[in-house]
């Protein structure tokens, strides 16, 4: 203990370098990806990953809407491109993408809302890619079968106005949704419409399992773009989170067990 | 300028900014903070003007919609190129402090009086929604959607003040409940959540998640 007292002294002093538990963790898991990447670069070996459901269904969604002749539609809530919220942003884009893509395929009318005006040039960009990969761009530019919105205000109550409006048949809602995840799903059950909805965030989780259809739960949010691509290097890194995770829980049940029997013998790590 | 278009460069611009800024975090007031905060004010900026990228977007799609009169959406796209209208010139017209609280400006007349009652009364209408949810979310179909119901049942009582008046066990298994098995499932939750989210982070860093820029 006093010779981590000691390296602890030093690091401050000597380089600034403050909140070092965190980086300690950061590297930590950085490491543990590391290993994911050797696994399936170097070894070869291609994990198993569970299938995500709600990943499946959007499949399902959007044939469904396709065969009764209904549009569908994609809303991405609170998309910030900087800043606490982006990370949960870029996995909400990824979302937005694929049902892009399946929608092109599909050949369904689709409409696309955000209420995040910085996030609609990126928005739009990432639709208009995923026409030109399904080789649809002649329905990316016919507003018929396209439409990108941005609607500020109430935008549970605009999307709620569009679901029915526009006889969507499938919705997929993702971003930091929060409280408003009722409304959301209550406007899918209205409009009688196939509910997905993305949570990146853990707020109001519970809330989204109770109303919507198909929920992709925290980590399967950021999962998910792995398992579409089934890339190597993403793959790895699905590998070395699972091993962060398991890391985690040990350390959870070791210090319990041990803070129970010794006292407290976190002061290193709870400054 | 093909070269720029392809996804690879802005993934290696997006990994040294990101690197950058993730670890200035670690050495305050060095030299690679005084760079960081030079990234963040130049996207700040950078911000501005994207905004107006989406304004000319969403100029250019709802002109369209309206020369091309799109059944049942044309009229929709001539009030919000109205109304956007509107808006724009007030608050162009009176200068950058017209949106200062309590300044005599037709564009706080206009949002104080038409956007915000507008908005308040619409988040009004869907209120009734948040009860129907609520309603559907309490049905009892399985075990776990029943112990759904008495965690829920037991803090909505908690919070509400009727309950304690009904019985003083209310609050108390209420905060019981939401101190010690809901505490153990979000901090559980948060940790697995966190780990996903360095993870992603790391991905999207070293270029392998694309989909924001149409990879």
């Amino acid at each position: 203990m006093k010779k981590v007292k000691t390296i602890r002294k030093k690091c401050e002093g000597a380089t600034m370098l403050v909140h070092y538990q965190s980086l300690i963790l950061l590297l930590g898991i950085f490491l543990m990806v590391g290993y994911g990447l050797y696994q399936t670069h170097i070894r070869g070996k291609i994990p198993h990953i569970r299938r995500i459901a709600a990943l499946e269904a959007i499949d399902e969604a959007i044939g469904r809407a396709m065969e009764t002749g209904k549009k569908v539609h994609c809303g991405l809530t609170h998309v910030e491109i900087f800043g606490a919220y982006a990370i949960q942003s870029l996995a909400s884009f990824a979302l937005a993408s694929y049902w892009a893509r399946k929608a092109a395929e599909y050949g369904v009318p689709a409409i696309y809302t955000t209420d995040t005006i910085p996030s609609y040039p990126i928005y739009e960009g990432l639709i208009r890619d995923a026409y030109v990969s399904a080789g649809k761009l002649e329905d990316f530019n016919d507003p018929h079968k396209v439409q990108i919105r941005v609607m500020t205000g109430p935008y549970d109550l605009a999307v709620a106005g569009v679901l029915q409006r526009e006889n969507v048949g499938a919705g997929l809602i993702s971003g930091e949704v929060g409280r408003y995840v009722l409304q959301f799903g209550e406007a899918h059950r209205v409009a009688d419409a196939f509910s997905i909805i993305g949570m990146p965030i853990i707020d109001k989780l519970e809330w989204s399992v109770a109303t919507f259809d198909y929920v992709f739960m925290l980590s399967e949010t950021y999962a998910a773009g792995a398992w579409i691509t089934k890339d190597k290097t993403q793959l790895g890194h699905i590998i070395g989170s699972d091993i962060a995770t398991w890391v985690a829980i040990i350390l959870f049940i070791a210090f319990f067990v041990v803070a129970n029997i010794l006292g407290s013998p976190l002061t290193f790590l709870g400054r | 300028m093909a070269w720029f278009k392809e996804a690879t460069y802005p993934a290696i611009l997006a990994t040294i900014v990101g690197f950058v800024i993730l670890f200035s975090f670690f050495y305050p007031g060095t030299f690679l903070d005084q760079v960081s905060s030079k990234l963040v004010n130049w996207a700040t900026v950078m911000i501005c003007v994207i905004v107006w990228v989406g304004v000319i977007n969403v100029v250019r799609s709802a002109v369209r919609e309206v020369k091309e009169r799109v059944p049942g959406r044309w009229y929709v796209a001539l009030i919000q190129l109205f109304l956007m209208a509107v808006m724009f010139i007030s608050g162009f017209g009176e200068g950058k402090n017209s949106t200062a609280p309590g300044a005599p400006t037709v564009i706080n007349w206009l949002f104080n009086n038409y956007f915000y009652y507008g908005a308040l009364g619409s988040m009004a209408l869907v209120g009734i929604w948040a009860v129907t949810a609520a309603y559907r979310a309490f049905r009892v179909r399985s075990a776990e959607t029943f112990l759904f119901f008495i965690g829920a049942f037991f803090v909505l009582l908690r919070n509400a003040p009727i309950g304690g008046v009904i019985w003083t066990g209310f609050p108390i298994i209420g905060d019981w409940i939401m101190n010690t098995p809901f505490m153990a499932m979000q901090r559980g939750l948060t940790v697995g959540l966190g780990i996903a989210i360095v993870a992603y982070a790391l991905r999207y860093y070293l270029g392998r998640e694309k989909a924001a820029y149409g990879g």
